[in-house]
């Protein structure tokens, strides 16, 4: 459903909002119910977008592998609560352990859903825009705009190269990882001379539009993201979800496990 | 002129962009590395960004700061954990940044090289890692115990070989390029760039 869904319809401002409040929200909440709740909610989003697989599995990927060391990471070196299971000598599993394990794998996955439903509901002119209509300084904007220009630039420009040092012999895949580093610079210096020359190129084009860093006339825009009443609902719906559980965790103790802990 | 107060110029914006680009893609190319999460064995962009630190300044720093942003998605981070980790861990490219006067870019004295890997290498590697167990343990990716028993030392270490291997070399071949091209910065912080 790409493009045609009522997620995709938002108003750019409304996709930032929305992908600050649920990973602040993840954040936020440490009760793995509440967590797992918010995970449904965004996973629920996710197969309503309907996901193209090779978007997905980048995130399945990371989920899997942080998981399980973010698993092993709090389930055996938490020691907060009663002993419950005997390990080793001196070693144990304790009661709250488990709780908070599942807390922070929901956050985990609820943080990498969050940004997947971003990523594949927002464009990257339109989160420029989103950020622009969020007061953020025009001079910031053009510099994200512009790494997401260079990025796929420098990434087939890498492939090239890759695949010239590969035809004369060299297959970094094969090498042990020492050498491999150093091996890897037979890529990573004629790569970087490209990108540097396209600097001088770059600002002079940019120069040549009249651009001013600071100062200058205000500065007018062809397309303005326009905030309908849907967004206005979402918006006002997530930042009141956030503000309740920011005022409930910090005043009333509510969605905490562990005290004191994030 | 007060110490913060120089102007932004076109080309230091589109530095800082393509520092940013690039460390992002060295960035999501690291992650193919990772035995445990946030943690690559083979990391680039630390010896990449020490280099362009002392080659841009600030904006080096600013680019390392960006690519941390841009590659979030790839390392399992939401943005307001990869603007933690991003403003918080790259610090032996601040350091890079803040003793780039007292270098020879190139490195070619004994003097520049010592100060270079006590301050960039070990110290400011050893300070990222630092930084990064203070944001993996707040962000709940690992225990205080682990993070301070066993995982900064693969990271630190990855960290340090990179800065070492890369930083060295890229400073010791691009830096007479960078400066042919007019890209190398002068001044504390990177405020003009130098005479060609």
């Amino acid at each position: 459903m790409a493009g045609r869904s009522l997620l995709h319809k938002l108003s750019p401002t409304t996709k930032v909002v929305f992908l600050l409040t649920t990973s602040l929200l993840a954040l936020e909440i440490q009760d793995p119910k509440l967590n797992g709740l918010l995970l449904v909610a965004l996973l629920a989003c996710a197969v309503y977008l309907r996901i193209p697989r090779r978007v997905s599995l980048i995130f399945i990927r990371s989920g899997i592998i942080v998981g399980i060391a973010l698993s092993i990471s709090w389930l055996f070196f938490s020691q907060v609560g009663q002993p419950l299971y005997h390990i080793w000598d001196g070693f144990y599993i304790y009661s709250l352990a488990i709780p908070l394990t599942l807390s922070m794998l929901f956050r985990l996955w609820a943080l990498l859903t969050s940004t997947m439903v971003f990523v594949v509901i927002t464009q990257e002119s339109e989160f420029i825009a989103g950020l622009r209509k969020l007061k953020v300084p025009y001079v910031l904007c053009l510099v994200f705009a512009l790494v997401l220009r260079f990025i796929p630039l420098l990434v087939e420009e890498y492939d090239m190269i890759r695949e010239a040092q590969m035809a004369r012999a060299l297959e970094l895949e094969k090498i042990p990882l020492i050498p491999r580093m150093k091996h890897f610079m037979a890529i990573i210096v004629p790569w970087l001379v490209i990108s540097l020359k396209r600097v001088a190129t770059l600002s002079a084009a940019i120069d040549s539009r009249g651009f001013q860093v600071t100062g200058g006339r205000k500065r007018t825009f062809f397309h303005e993201p326009r905030i309908s009443v849907a967004d206005s609902v979402v918006v006002v719906a997530l930042i009141g979800l956030f503000v309740t559980v920011v005022v409930l965790r910090t005043w009333f103790g509510y969605f905490v496990i562990v005290p004191g802990r994030l | 002129m007060g110490f913060f107060s120089f102007s932004i110029k076109t080309r230091d914006i589109v530095i800082a962009a393509l520092c940013g680009a690039v460390n992002a893609v060295l960035q999501i190319i690291s992650t193919f590395f990772t035995p445990i999460p946030g943690l690559s064995v083979l990391y680039p962009p630390s010896g990449f960004g020490a280099a362009t630190a002392v080659w841009f300044g600030v904006w080096g720093w600013i680019g390392a700061i960006l690519g941390t942003l841009f590659a979030a998605p790839y390392w399992g981070y939401s943005l307001p954990v990869a603007l933690m980790f991003g403003i918080l861990t790259p610090m032996e490219v601040l350091i890079a940044a803040l003793i780039r006067r007292k270098l020879d870019p190139t490195l070619k004295n004994k003097r520049s090289l010592v100060l270079f890997v006590g301050a960039v290498v070990v110290l400011g590697t050893f300070l990222d890692a630092l930084m990064g167990m203070f944001v993996s343990i707040y962000v709940g990716y690992y225990t205080p115990t682990l993070a301070f028993t066993v995982a900064i030392w693969p990271w630190w270490l990855a960290d340090a070989v990179a800065a070492f291997v890369i930083g060295i070399f890229l400073l010791r071949t691009l830096t007479p390029y960078v400066k042919k091209i007019g890209l190398y910065y002068d001044g504390f912080f990177a405020r003009k760039l130098a005479e060609k």
